[in-house]
C-alpha cells in the first residue's frame, strides 16, 4: 500500500524542516523517499496549506495499571455519567474522562493526534496487569517505566554497600522481568519510610529502617541508568510534592545529580515557594534558571488545568497529604507487595481558589521560562493535573498570548499578584510544539523510528488545518495515519489500528538473579519465574518493540 | 393499582438498566412518550416500548413491573417519590441511592440494595423497601436513613458501612453484618449465638424500639408485623467505627 500526502507543510524539527512544503509517501507503515515519477499510489491525499506533523507521543501519563484500575473503581460515578458508543470501526467505545477505560484511552488519543503514550509508573508487582492493560489499548504504541527506588531489594543493596554493579545488575535484571523502558523513582526512600512511620522524608533526612537517604538512593539509581546505556534518564518524582516551599528540596535534587542526566517530571508540583501572606508563591523563575543552565536535565510540566479529575500516585506520602482536600470526599490508599505503595485522591481543580489558580499559572510559567524545548515536554501528569484531553487547550495557552492573558484575568485575583505569568511575552511557535512533542519525547526515549518524518520511520502522521485558534487546531486533526493505515479522518475514528509496546533490555551478570530469587523465595512468596513477563505475554502474543541500549550522550 | 404497568416482552436474561425508570419521572407522560425513552440493556441502547408492554395509566399512581426473566439492575435507584411495585425478582442496586417513595419487591432482590451505587459515598437516604424473598451481597452498604426489610435472609456484608437507618431481614444474614457500621440498627429475625466481628455483647431484653418498628410497617405484610416477640439480643459496633450501630437478634 503506497500512499501520497501531497503539498503539505512539513513540521520535522529532527530533520531540520519547520514549515517546508514537501510531498511525504508512506509505504506498508513506514516512511518512503518519493519513488520516482513513475510511482502509482494506492491512494493521494491532497493537504496543500495542511500542517504535517509526525504523530505525537505523550511521556508521562497514567493510563494503565494498578493505581490507574483502582482509580477508575473510586471514580465509579464518572464511568456512569460519560459512557461512549463504540464505533463501526472496530473500537469498543467505553467511559470515563479522568480515568478512561482501555479503549477509550486510546480512542482520545489518537483523535487527538497522538501515536503513543507511556505509563510512566510501573511497578514491578502490577507489571503483568499494567501490560494486559497496555495491550488492551488500540491505536497508540505504549511502553512503562519501572517504579524503583522503595523496594526493599534495593535499599538493601544500598544500605548493605553491596556496590554499584550490583545495583546495575539489579536494575537490568528487574527491566528485562518486567519489560520496561525506562526507570523512574517516586519519592526516593519514602514510600519505603512511610511504612515506617515517617511522614516527611527530606533530600538528606535518613530513611527510618534502612538508614538510607534519598539523595543516595537517587544518585545511585542515577549512575546506574546511565552505566546501563539507558536512553531515557532517571526519570525522578522528587521528594515534597506539593507541599509549600518544595522549590528548594528541587533545586537541591538538581544538585544531587551532580552531572549525571537526569529527566525531572512534573515539576510543577515542585515549584512551590513560600512568599506572600499566604506563604505559597511561585518558585517557577528559579527552577527555569536552574534547568536552563543544567544541560543534562530534563523536565516535563504536569500542568493543572481546572475541571474535576483525580490524583492518582504512587507516593503515599504526598497523597496522605492531599487527602483531606478530596473533591468528592473519598480517597484510598494502599501498600503494593512492600515494593511501593498507592494512593488516589479525587481532586477538583478550581480557578476561583488562590492556590489551584497559581499551581495553574506556575505551569504556563514554567512552560514559557524554559528556553529549550528539546528538553520540556508537554504533560499534565494525566490524570493528575488533568485529562490528557485537555492538551489542546493547553497548546492554545502556550501559543496564544492574548488568549493566556485573557484566562489569567479570570483566574482568583491575588493569584497573578504572584507569579510573573502576566509580564511573559513568548508565545510557542508551530516548529517549536512540533519539537517539544513528537522529536523531543522520541529523542529522550531513544525511539529512533518515532516522532520524525524521514524514510525509515514508522508511519504515524497527522495533518492539522493552520487554524488561528490553535484549540480547535488540534483538537480535530483533518488526517491521523497510524503504521501507515488511516484511522481519523476530521476528528473521527474511520479504522482500527493497533500499537506495540516499546521496551528495552540492558545486559546483567546472571549472578544477581539468583540473590533475586532468594530474595523471591524468602520475602515475597512468589517464585521468580512467576514473576518474569514473557514476549507472548505482550500485545497478545505479539512481542515486544525491542530498542537498543545506546546512551546519548549530553553536550 | 391504578397506575402504570410495565411487562417484559424481551429475552429472558437480558439485562436491564431502570434507573431511568422512576413514577416522579414517567409522571404525568402518556404511553407512547414512555415507550420513546431510550433504556440502556444489554450492553446497548434500547427504548422502553422496545422491552416492555405498556399498559395506559398514570406513573403517578404507581408503577407495576412484571419481569418474566428479565434481569432488572438498579430498579428505583434514585427515586425520591412515588411507588414501585415489582412482580418477581430484581437484579443488583435496587432502591440503591433512593430519597424517598416506596418500593416493593414481591421475589428475590440482588446484591446492594439500598446501597451505594458505584463510585458513590451513600447509600439509601429514605423512604421504604420490602422484599417477600431474599436478598444478596452488601444489603444496605453505606445506607444513611429509611428502612429496608427483607422477609428472606439476607447476603454478606449486611448493612456495611451502614450510616443510619434500619435493615431487618427475617431469616438472618451471611457473614460480617455491620462491617464499618457506625450507627443505624441490623434486625435479625432469628438468634445469634456468637456476637459478630468487632460487635460486643449488649445483652437480651425487650426493646421498645421494636413495638415502633412494628408500627411503622403496619400494612405492609412484612415478618416484622407478624414477629411475636419484642425480645432481643443486642450486638453493638462496629467497634473500630466508634460502635454506635447496633445488630439485633429476635431472641
Amino acid at each position: 500500500m503506497l500512499t501520497k500526502l501531497a503539498g503539505g507543510r512539513l513540521f520535522d524539527p529532527a530533520n531540520g524542516r519547520h514549515g517546508e512544503v514537501a510531498d511525504l509517501w508512506l509505504r506498508d507503515g513506514r516512511i518512503v523517499g518519493d519513488p520516482g515519477p513513475g510511482a502509482t499510489p494506492d491512494a493521494v491525499h491532497d493537504v496543500t496549506g495542511k500542517v504535517v506533523m509526525a504523530g505525537a507521543i505523550d511521556i508521562h501519563s497514567h493510563i494503565a495499571g494498578g493505581k490507574v484500575n483502582l482509580a477508575r473503581l473510586l471514580m465509579g460515578e464518572e464511568h456512569d455519567r460519560h459512557r461512549f458508543a463504540g464505533s463501526p470501526c472496530g473500537c469498543g467505545g467505553g467511559s470515563g474522562i479522568a480515568t478512561p477505560s482501555t479503549h477509550t484511552t486510546g480512542a482520545r488519543y489518537i483523535e487527538m493526534g497522538f501515536t503513543a503514550a507511556f505509563e510512566p509508573a510501573m511497578l514491578g508487582s502490577n507489571a503483568r496487569h499494567a501490560h494486559l492493560e497496555m495491550s488492551d489499548i488500540p491505536y497508540i504504541d505504549t511502553g512503562g517505566y519501572l517504579v524503583l527506588g522503595n523496594d526493599d531489594f534495593l535499599l538493601d543493596l544500598i544500605a548493605t554497600n553491596a556496590g554499584q554493579a550490583a545495583v546495575n545488575d539489579y536494575v537490568a535484571w528487574m527491566l528485562t522481568a518486567t519489560q520496561s523502558l525506562a526507570v523512574k523513582v517516586v519519592n526516593p526512600g519514602g514510600i519505603n519510610a512511610f511504612k515506617f512511620n515517617a511522614r516527611k522524608l527530606d533530600l538528606d533526612e535518613v530513611g527510618p529502617y534502612y538508614g538510607v537517604t534519598p539523595r543516595s538512593v537517587l544518585t545511585v539509581l542515577a549512575r546506574a541508568v546511565y552505566e546501563l546505556g539507558l536512553p531515557h534518564p532517571l526519570h525522578v518524582h522528587g521528594c515534597n510534592l506539593g507541599v509549600p516551599g518544595n522549590i528548594a528540596t528541587t533545586l537541591d535534587t538538581i544538585q544531587a545529580a551532580s552531572g549525571l542526566p537526569m529527566h525531572m517530571t512534573h515539576i510543577q508540583f515542585h515549584s512551590y515557594d513560600t512568599a506572600g501572606d499566604r506563604k505559597f508563591s511561585s518558585g517557577a523563575a528559579a527552577l527555569a534558571e536552574a534547568v536552563n543552565r543544567t544541560p543534562s536535565l530534563s523536565v516535563d510540566i504536569g500542568q493543572v488545568m481546572f475541571g474535576q479529575t483525580v490524583t492518582a500516585s504512587a507516593d503515599t506520602m504526598a497523597q496522605r497529604h492531599t487527602a483531606p482536600l478530596a473533591h468528592p470526599r473519598k480517597w484510598l490508599a494502599m501498600d503494593i507487595e512492600c515494593d511501593a505503595g498507592c494512593g488516589v485522591v479525587p481532586f477538583r481543580y478550581r480557578d476561583s481558589s488562590y492556590v489551584n489558580a497559581l499551581q495553574w499559572a506556575i505551569g504556563l510559567e514554567l512552560f514559557l521560562l524554559l528556553d529549550d524545548p528539546w528538553r520540556v515536554f508537554l504533560t499534565t501528569d494525566h490524570p493528575n493535573g488533568a485529562p490528557f484531553t485537555f492538551y489542546p487547550e493547553l497548546i492554545r495557552l502556550l501559543m496564544d498570548r492574548d488568549y493566556r492573558l485573557a484566562k489569567l484575568a479570570e483566574i482568583h485575583p491575588d493569584a497573578p499578584a504572584h507569579t510573573t505569568l502576566g509580564s511573559i511575552t513568548r508565545e510557542y511557535t508551530l516548529a517549536e510544539i512540533a519539537i517539544m512533542t513528537r522529536a523531543a519525547p522520541a529523542r529522550i526515549l531513544g525511539l529512533s523510528d518515532r516522532g520524525h518524518l524521514a524514510p525509515g520511520a514508522s508511519a504515524d502522521v497527522t495533518v492539522y488545518s493552520d487554524l488561528p485558534d490553535r484549540r480547535a487546531m488540534f483538537e480535530r486533526p483533518d488526517l491521523v495515519f497510524k503504521s501507515g493505515r488511516l484511522v481519523v479522518r476530521d476528528g473521527t475514528l474511520v479504522a482500527m489500528a493497533t500499537g506495540c509496546t516499546h521496551v528495552i533490555r540492558p545486559g546483567f551478570d546472571d549472578l544477581i538473579e539468583r540473590r533475586i530469587a532468594r530474595h523471591f523465595d524468602e520475602r515475597i512468596g512468589l517464585p521468580i519465574k512467576h514473576f518474569r513477563i514473557g514476549d507472548a505475554e505482550i500485545r497478545h502474543g505479539a512481542g515486544p518493540q525491542l530498542h537498543p541500549c545506546r546512551r546519548r550522550e549530553v553536550p | 393499582m391504578s397506575g402504570m404497568t410495565l411487562t417484559f416482552r424481551g429475552k429472558a436474561g437480558t439485562m436491564v438498566d431502570m434507573s431511568a425508570i422512576l413514577p416522579e419521572r414517567l409522571a404525568g407522560r402518556t404511553v407512547e412518550t414512555v415507550a420513546g425513552l431510550p433504556l440502556p440493556c444489554g450492553g446497548g441502547q434500547s427504548t422502553v416500548g422496545d422491552m416492555f408492554d405498556l399498559s395506559a395509566g398514570d406513573a403517578a399512581e404507581g408503577l407495576l413491573i412484571r419481569p418474566i426473566g428479565a434481569v432488572l439492575q438498579r430498579v428505583g435507584a434514585g427515586m425520591t417519590s412515588g411507588r414501585i411495585l415489582v412482580d418477581g425478582d430484581v437484579g443488583g442496586h435496587a432502591g440503591a441511592g433512593m430519597g424517598g417513595g416506596q418500593l416493593r419487591i414481591e421475589g428475590d432482590a440482588g446484591e446492594a440494595l439500598g446501597g451505594a451505587l458505584p463510585g458513590l459515598p451513600l447509600g439509601m437516604r429514605g423512604g421504604l423497601i420490602s422484599v417477600g424473598g431474599s436478598a444478596g451481597d452488601r444489603v444496605a452498604e453505606r445506607m444513611r436513613r429509611g428502612i429496608i426489610v427483607v422477609d428472606g435472609a439476607v447476603g454478606a456484608f449486611a448493612a456495611g458501612f451502614m450510616v443510619a437507618g434500619t435493615l431487618a431481614a427475617g431469616r438472618g444474614c451471611g457473614p460480617h453484618p455491620g462491617f464499618g457500621m457506625r450507627r443505624g440498627t441490623l434486625l435479625l429475625g432469628r438468634p445469634q449465638d456468637t456476637a459478630p466481628d468487632n460487635f460486643a455483647d449488649g445483652g437480651t431484653r425487650d426493646w421498645l424500639f421494636l413495638h415502633l418498628l412494628r408500627r411503622a410497617l403496619q400494612g405492609t405484610g412484612s415478618w416484622v408485623e407478624r414477629a411475636g416477640t419484642t425480645r432481643a439480643h443486642r450486638f453493638i459496633g462496629d467497634v473500630a467505627e466508634g460502635g454506635h450501630g447496633e445488630i439485633l437478634a429476635m431472641a
